[in-house]
């Protein structure tokens, strides 16, 4: 591999600029577009998320800067009414946000579910209607089919975009007992692909629901089909329509939920950011009861800036701030 | 009627005014200095002090240019501490007590002793403008004139001065000294942006009355580290400090008598510096605090006056009185002068350039705590650069730009003109981004060799420093050629795993601190350096590692510095900068692209619209 960096915020732009292949005007339109898609992720983000990453995030930066400005008072005051040794406290912050963003990188895989996409499963037995929901699903105004791909011989796939989230619609066909060799393959290949999608929607004829060699979980979605034959006013039908918008809503509210910090961290930058700043701080946590104060303090500042981009610049007038409201500075 | 012609007036005789005179005439100019009294050059208005943190690499900085400040504060003092000895080099801060009269007297020699530069008695009471946007002198009460190219002012808290003791207001920039109001009038009338901070000073005490036995106290370095680098070893006897504490009684006084304060008692408009608040400021906002500490520093050899650092106020005289009485070992001292609190007008920085001259006025120049700041080492440095700029203009030459990435004194003069004050600036390490890198001890590493390119760096000086350089660079290429196996130095006492790679001998000074006497043992080709010069090998060799990236960095920044903006770019012109930025803008007048992406609220687009602009117009006059 040569060696390869991401680059710098603007510099394709910056070096298009230059070399002349935009003119300023194109420069400008593109900036404009950057800007709002951005702030539109970041003012979406904060509306998704009730305020509680908004709150960490935030947390964050108070105890970085908190940490820094500690740091900072016992150099630039060291002759004056502040604490020699502000290891401790400075060690406690960090753990503190060491923790946080190790919890944040986490979430990034349910985060990626938004470019990758979510698979539903379609379960049921034969004639259960599947096939003909797969297809209203999928062929409904609310759902809107953008590839039909992958048909094997017992899964059929189809992406659709239901309420703005990519989602692979799987229909299971082959759901049955079976002493055919190739299809007990294709059977239990279908059930292991059921067992692990996002969400299942077990789709039932009669009047009772029956068992399926799938286990139905938490939140998974168990409905009558064919309403317009059995007259059941809760029972869902294709061919007139009755509760497909409704079961689309469904589908999208219980997906949308399973997003727990869209926005922040889904851009791979930030990912990149957080990851960055964890390796830093590990690093100076180790350190801290050794290194010279100076050090410690170029560390965080590095941390922080590693994560400017979401929790915005720390720069030294805050960090005077803080130092000048915790401490009695001034002979 | 008197008529005289020089290169450069310099009106003030403070820390700002004697560093831009000395300058100007170590740069071949022939310079006139105008001020009040001869004796008062030089004066330190607050605490007899110089350097700290920060503080103190300025001072340097100001020596590795050739400056006065440093040898004269080397000759004064009487008592030298390295602040931070125990912290790594680059936030260690050269500090000393200087002796207030010993320090004024040298530092008439220094101005009275040089060919170039006559002090003039006098008051300023006009400057001259040509056509309204030149300046070209001064005028004095006398009427004598005075003409020059360039002209800098240095003119403190003169500027629309306001003493408060309590409910008691005196006119003056200065206890006892003479307000300048007529000058101050024509500059206001100028038109410029000023705001309004405020300061304070403790009352002084008589020594005499001081029961030092029952205090701790604290003493000078066994081993004083000069300013200059010119120097090694103290001039006059060096004395002790002593330190002691406010307490509950104290508390209670000042806090019944809150409302007689000025600054508590609404008198006072002006912003005061937070890192220097008066002992009323500190118990009001730090109530759980049952004592603070006063550092009892001594005036000089020859004086009995003490300055209590840590109880400067504006209370009346009576109130300062009773609450000093009830601090151990003050219990009788007596009062030689009160203390009081002092605002006054500065000008608005940003309305300089980077050499300090006004952008509206060609040739007037400003510096010193007139801009904003606090402090005599800012003050001294700012009179530096507007002393350098001011010669070059009067040679015909082009100005110079300290860059913040090379001096403190650039991060300071960046922050002036471009982000502008809302209290006054003082300087902290922690100010500058390059800190590894910009260290007291390499001052003239990094400065002296541009100074002398300038031309502001004498031959003695030059020759002293060029002795230095080649005895480091020597040292440091012998360790970077040596190759030291991991298990050799491992087996030295090196916290390092043996059976790693080999490191050479600068590689393993860069391990951690205070590790040169290990490699001492193993490295015998040491020997024949000087202690001295191997201490500075290793202390640019500790932060190697680090200023590497850094220098990633410095590098980018110089990328933009590169990038000039002409200074009557036409903003309203470019497209899509909002209203506010544009404000800032045409306020600050950024004179690079790097400076203008530091201006508060600035976007990478429209530092990218900016660059294109100058692009544009560089091509259009091309």
């Amino acid at each position: 591999m040569p060696p390869l960096r991401m680059a710098e915020p603007g510099e394709f732009t910056r070096r298009a600029l230059m070399n002349g292949r935009l003119d300023l005007t194109q420069v400008q339109g593109l900036a404009d577009v950057i800007d709002a898609e951005t702030e539109g992720q970041r003012r979406h983000a904060m509306r998704v998320l009730d305020g509680e990453v908004s709150r960490r995030v935030e947390g964050w930066r108070r105890d970085l800067l908190r940490a820094i400005a500690l740091v900072e008072a016992t150099i630039d005051f060291a002759d004056e009414d502040v604490p020699e040794d502000v290891s401790r406290e400075v060690s406690m912050l960090l753990s503190g946000v060491i923790e946080s963003v190790s919890a944040e990188l986490e979430t990034v895989r349910s985060v990626a579910r938004l470019k990758t996409g979510f698979e539903v499963a379609l379960v049921g037995e034969p004639n259960a209607g599947k096939s003909s929901l797969l297809n209203a699903l999928s062929n409904s105004d609310a759902a809107i089919v953008t590839a039909v791909a992958g048909t094997t011989r017992d899964i059929v796939e189809v992406r659709c975009d239901i309420n703005g989230l990519p989602v692979t619609l799987l229909d299971t066909a082959g759901l049955r007992e079976t002493s055919d060799e190739v299809e007990l393959i294709g059977v239990n290949r279908a059930i292991t692909r059921a067992k692990s999608a996002d969400l299942r929607i077990f789709l039932y004829e009669q009047a009772t629901p029956p068992t399926w060699d799938v286990p139905v979980l938490d939140q998974d979605i168990v409905i009558r089909s064919k309403g317009d034959l059995n007259g059941d006013a809760n029972a869902i039908s294709v061919s007139t329509g009755a509760g497909i918008p409704g079961l689309l809503l469904c589908i999208g509210t219980i997906l949308s939920e399973r997003i727990p910090d869209a926005g922040l961290i889904s851009r791979e930058r930030d990912r990149a950011s957080l990851d960055v700043a964890l390796s830093i701080m590990v690093e100076v946590q180790a350190k801290m009861s050794d290194a010279e104060p100076e050090l410690v303090s170029l560390s965080l500042r590095d941390s922080a800036s590693a994560l400017s981009e979401i929790i915005g610049g720390v720069d030294i007038d805050e960090i005077l701030d803080e130092v000048f409201s915790s401490f009695c500075i001034g002979k | 009627m008197k008529h005289q012609d020089y290169d450069i007036v310099v009106i003030g005789g403070g820390h700002a005014g004697c560093e831009a005179a000395c300058v100007g005439a170590r740069m071949g100019c022939s310079v006139a200095l105008v001020s009040f009294k001869v004796d008062d050059l030089g004066i330190m208005s607050c605490n007899p002090a110089i350097g700290g943190l920060g503080k103190g690499h300025l001072v340097r900085e100001i020596d590795a240019m050739d400056g006065v400040m440093g040898r004269v504060a080397d000759r004064a003092a009487i008592q030298f501490r390295l602040l931070n000895r125990r912290k790594g080099p680059a936030v260690q801060g050269p500090r000393v007590q200087a002796d207030r009269a010993l320090y004024q007297s040298v530092m008439r020699e220094e101005i009275e002793s040089h060919p170039n530069l006559t002090f003039v008695e006098g008051e300023v009471t006009a400057l001259i403008f040509e056509d309204g946007k030149k300046a070209r002198g001064v005028i004095l009460a006398n009427g004598a004139r005075i003409t020059s190219d360039a002209l800098i002012l240095t003119t403190g808290t003169f500027l629309k001065g306001l003493i408060h003791i309590g409910d008691r207001k005196i006119i003056g920039g200065r206890m006892n000294a003479k307000a300048s109001t007529r000058l101050a009038d024509q500059i206001i009338d100028l038109g410029i942006e000023l705001g309004r901070l405020k300061t304070g000073t403790p009352p002084r005490l008589r020594g005499s009355t001081i029961r030092w036995d029952v205090l701790a106290r604290q003493d000078g370095d066994d081993d004083p580290e000069m300013f200059s680098f010119l120097h090694d070893r103290p001039f006059v006897q060096q004395i002790s400090c002593a330190i002691t504490h406010t307490n509950e009684r104290t508390h209670d006084i000042i806090r019944d008598n809150l409302e007689k304060s000025a600054m508590y008692g609404g008198m006072i408009d002006g912003t005061g510096p937070r890192y220097c608040p008066s002992i009323e400021d500190k118990i009001v906002r730090f109530s759980e605090k049952s004592s603070h500490q006063i550092f009892l520093e001594p005036e000089g050899l020859s004086t009995d006056l003490v300055y209590p650092n840590g109880i400067s106020t504006s209370l009346p005289e009576d109130v300062q009185q009773d609450y000093v009485h009830t601090i151990e070992g003050l219990e009788r001292a007596e009062i030689s002068q009160v203390g009081y609190a002092i605002e006054y007008d500065y000008v608005d920085p940003r309305c300089l350039t980077s050499g300090l001259m006004m952008r509206s006025m060609d040739g007037l120049y400003l510096a010193g705590q007139i801009n904003g700041t606090t402090g005599y080492e800012e003050a001294a440095a700012q009179g530096l650069v507007a002393g350098l700029n001011a010669a070059l203009q009067a040679s015909g030459k082009s100005g110079v730009t300290f860059s913040r990435s090379e001096s403190y004194i650039g991060v300071m003069i960046d922050d002036l003109t471009t982000k502008g004050v809302s209290e006054p600036y003082r300087m902290f390490t922690s100010r500058a981004e390059y800190r590894l890198s910009l260290r007291a001890d390499n001052a003239d590493q990094r400065l002296t060799p541009f100074g002398r390119e300038i031309g502001c760096i004498s031959d003695r000086r030059w020759a002293h420093f060029s002795q230095k350089r080649d005895a480091i660079d020597h040292c440091a290429n012998v360790l970077k050629e040596k190759s030291i196996s991991s298990a050799r130095l491992s087996a030295a006492g090196f916290n390092i795993r043996s059976g790693g790679p080999a490191k050479s001998g600068y590689e393993a000074l860069g391990l951690g601190s205070d590790l040169l006497p290990l490699l001492e043992n193993i490295v015998p080709e040491l020997d024949e350096h000087s202690s001295k010069t191997k201490l500075q090998v290793a202390r640019d060799a500790l932060y190697a590692n680090y200023t590497v990236r850094q220098n990633r960095e410095i590098q980018a920044l110089k990328a933009g510095e590169g990038v000039l903006i002409p200074c009557d770019m036409d903003y309203a012109a470019i497209n899509g900068l909002s209203t506010e930025l544009l404000g800032k803008l045409l306020n600050v007048r950024p004179e690079t692209v790097a400076q203008a992406g530091r201006i508060e609220g600035m976007t990478p687009a429209a530092t990218v619209a900016i660059l294109a602009a100058v692009r544009r117009q560089e091509r259009r006059s091309a």
